[in-house]
Formats: structure tokens, C-alpha cells, sequence
């Protein structure tokens, strides 16, 4: 509950302060949200697994991000920019789907 | 022992273990150590994290909803500077109106004390020849439009393309006018623009320019001339059977009007300076209405 309110707290200061990114930041911003989206839902499945790990959880999340804009920043130089992109995007969403899947069976057992 | 899937582990790694093995390896080195195997999901650590993903999301959502600042400006810019050039080229147009006023005004006195009414009335004659000024009378208005489905809207039938036919061209006003000047008529303008000897009907990209000011569909050309004889002289003519044809065969929407009175703007004539190239012939040298002799024939 205490990091649900967390995460709302992080989204009204959001919405509040409205930040300027940078525009050379910009591109990497939808990447960065479905990679935290993936870190998310890893951690909720950990935590109804029994095996969460906050270290875990906080070096997953940044790790993610960190890598999900490497690949974006290394296929815009390559050229290949909007299919590495595509190619991160599934991975992770494979990965999302799954953890969600396996969210769902500890919770409504279906 | 080989795993019949062998060749597809990175595909089975990924939808079999999604979640991340550090989780269960950190699980694992605290049970040996003799702790639970989870931690609490209330550490500050936790905290902090959920309220940088917050952020994240929220900042990404707002920025991304966001139309790129510099496009909006550049666009607003442009939009200012096309506005300001449209308001500069009207005042200038304006000013020429008012001058060319003052000339006629000026002329007229002129003549007038000079005692040359014959000149006078020639000149006034000359100018309705030159359509240098508006006139009024009865007439025909006939209208051009696009075919139904056509130019506005994407969804044409793609098969058989008919928002491409069905366009007015400028090839088709073109004919028109001409129809219309064969049928008898006196004075010419399409959307407002006077046709003279020296205008032309062009095309630019898709849109139609007339004297080079681009005219919006509807095409509406107004002819004044005998209201009794126009209409059906034109409609026997070459031009009225084109202008059939192409409602028939292209949809091109086509309506043609009687009207009893419309008023047409004078034409926009410029007088320019002729200079004698060579050896002086005559009266040459004189400033006079440029020489242009041939009336406009875009057929």
C-alpha cells in the first residue's frame, strides 16, 4: 500500500511541477515508461511470490531504463532506431504479459 | 540430453522465466543466511523508487501529450508572417486603387478644362474595352465544383479514383471562360477576377490561379452579356457541351444561372513604359498601356 501511495504521490508531483525535458531526452522517454512498467510488474509478481527484494526491485528498475535507452541511443546511430525500439518493446511487453499472467493466478487463481 | 526445443531457448527463456532471476537468487541467499525469504515492500528504498517511476510516468505522459514546443512556435510563425504579407499586399493594393482613383480624377479635370470632351469620352470608351473598370449589367453565372467526394475527403473510391477525375482543372475553367466569350459575352471574372487581355488562367500544384491570385473551389464565373442570347449560345457552343461532358462523364458539379444584374470588378491594368530598341520608329518612346495586342487564347 505505502509504495502505491508513493507512486501517486510521484505522479501528482509530476503533474504539478510539469518538468521541461530536455528534447535530446525526449525520444527516450516511451522506452524508459514501458522498461519501469516491466520493473513494476516484476516486483508485484515477487511480492505475492514471497521473494521480493527491494535491492532487487531498485537495481531491476534502473537497469532497465538505463538499458532500454542505451539500445534506443545505440539504434539511433546506427540507423536502425525504430526497430530496435520495436524489437525492446516486445521483449518487454512479452515479459509484462507474463508476469501479469502469473499476477493474476495468485490473485483470482484463474 | 538434448531438449527437443533446443533451438528456440532464448524464445522458451523469456516466456517460461519472465521474471527476473535476481529475484529468486536474492530470495535464496537470504534463506541461507537465515532470514525470510522476502523482504519488506515498505523500505524506504521502495519508496523512493515508487516515487521516481510516478514521476516517470507522469512526466513522460505530459511531455509526449505535448506538441513539440518548437514545431508550435515555427507554425504560429509562419501563420504571422503569411498574415502579415497577405495585410501588406492589401494595403498596397489599396493604395494603387486609390492612385489609379486619383489619375482617372486628375485626367478627367484635366480634359475637362482643356475643353476635350470627344477625348474624354474615348478614353472612358477605351477603358470598358480594356476592362480597366467595373461594370454592371445583366448576365449568366455558371458554377464549377469538384465532383461530390472529391478533393475534401480521403475516401474516394480507390478503385476507380474519381476524387482525382473529378476535380475542376484549370484547363476546364480555361474552356469555360472561352465557351463563354464565343457565346457573346462582354466582361469575364471567375471568383471575382476580372479576366482582361492580359490575364491568365494557370495552374499552380492543384489550385487554380486567375490574374496569379489562387482562387477556393467553388469556381463561380460571372459573364455579363445579352441575358437572352448567353446562356444558350453557350450552352450550344463548344464550351457548354465540354462543360456537359464533364459533369457527365466526371461528376464535376455544374450549375449555370440567369441573372439580371452583376457587378464585376475592373481588371487590375498596369501601364508600363515602352522604350525604342532601336532606331526610333515613329511614336514610339511614349508611355502608353503596354503593348499586349493579342487577347488572351489559352485553348
Amino acid at each position: 500500500m505505502i509504495p502505491a501511495l508513493g507512486l501517486l504521490a510521484g505522479v501528482l508531483i509530476g503533474i504539478f511541477l510539469q518538468p521541461d525535458v530536455p528534447v535530446w531526452l525526449q525520444p527516450y522517454l516511451p522506452i524508459a515508461v514501458i522498461a519501469a512498467l516491466d520493473a513494476v510488474f516484476g516486483a508485484v509478481r515477487a511480492v505475492l511470490d514471497g521473494i521480493f527484494n527491494d535491492k532487487v526491485f531498485v537495481v531491476s528498475f534502473l537497469s532497465n531504463v538505463v538499458v532500454a535507452a542505451f539500445i534506443v541511443f545505440l539504434g539511433d546511430k546506427l540507423g536502425v532506431g525504430t526497430q530496435l525500439s520495436t524489437g525492446v518493446v516486445v521483449v518487454l511487453g512479452v515479459r509484462i504479459f507474463s508476469n501479469v499472467a502469473s499476477i493474476r493466478r495468485h490473485l483470482f487463481s484463474a | 540430453m538434448r531438449r527437443p526445443d533446443q533451438s528456440m531457448t532464448l524464445l522458451t527463456g523469456f516466456m517460461e522465466r519472465p521474471l527476473d532471476p535476481s529475484y529468486a537468487a536474492a530470495a535464496d541467499a537470504r534463506e541461507a543466511a537465515g532470514m525470510p525469504r522476502g523482504t519488506s515492500s515498505r523500505t524506504p528504498l521502495v519508496v523512493i523508487t515508487a516515487v521516481l517511476l510516478g514521476l516517470l510516468f507522469s512526466v513522460a505522459a505530459a511531455t509526449l501529450n505535448r506538441s513539440l514546443p518548437g514545431t508550435a512556435t515555427a507554425r504560429e510563425e509562419l501563420a504571422a508572417q503569411v498574415a502579415a504579407s497577405q495585410a501588406a499586399a492589401d494595403r498596397r493594393r489599396a493604395a494603387v486603387q486609390q492612385t489609379q482613383a486619383e489619375i482617372d480624377r486628375v485626367r478627367a479635370a484635366q480634359l475637362a478644362t482643356a475643353n476635350q470632351g470627344a477625348l474624354t469620352q474615348e478614353v472612358a470608351a477605351l477603358e470598358l474595352r480594356a476592362d480597366a473598370v467595373a461594370v454592371t449589367g445583366p448576365g449568366m453565372v455558371l458554377t464549377l465544383d469538384d465532383a461530390p467526394g472529391g478533393a475534401d475527403s480521403a475516401d474516394g473510391d480507390p478503385r476507380t479514383g474519381a476524387q482525382a477525375d473529378g476535380k475542376v482543372l484549370a484547363r476546364d475553367v480555361q474552356l469555360a471562360v472561352n465557351g463563354l466569350w464565343a457565346a457573346g459575352a462582354e466582361a469575364v471574372a471567375v471568383n471575382g477576377q476580372r479576366l482582361s487581355a492580359r490575364s491568365a488562367i494557370r495552374f499552380a500544384g492543384d489550385a487554380i490561379l486567375v490574374n496569379y491570385r489562387p482562387l477556393a473551389r467553388p469556381y463561380v464565373i460571372s459573364a455579363i452579356g445579352d441575358p437572352g442570347r448567353l446562356p444558350a449560345d453557350f450552352a450550344e457552343g463548344p464550351g457548354g457541351s465540354y462543360v456537359q461532358a464533364l459533369a457527365d462523364s466526371f461528376g464535376v458539379q455544374v450549375s449555370t444561372k440567369r441573372s439580371e444584374s452583376l457587378t464585376l470588378p475592373a481588371a487590375h491594368i498596369t501601364t508600363e513604359l515602352a522604350e525604342p530598341t532601336g532606331a526610333p520608329t515613329g511614336a514610339a518612346g511614349k508611355a502608353s498601356l503596354s503593348p499586349n495586342p493579342t487577347p488572351e487564347d489559352p485553348s
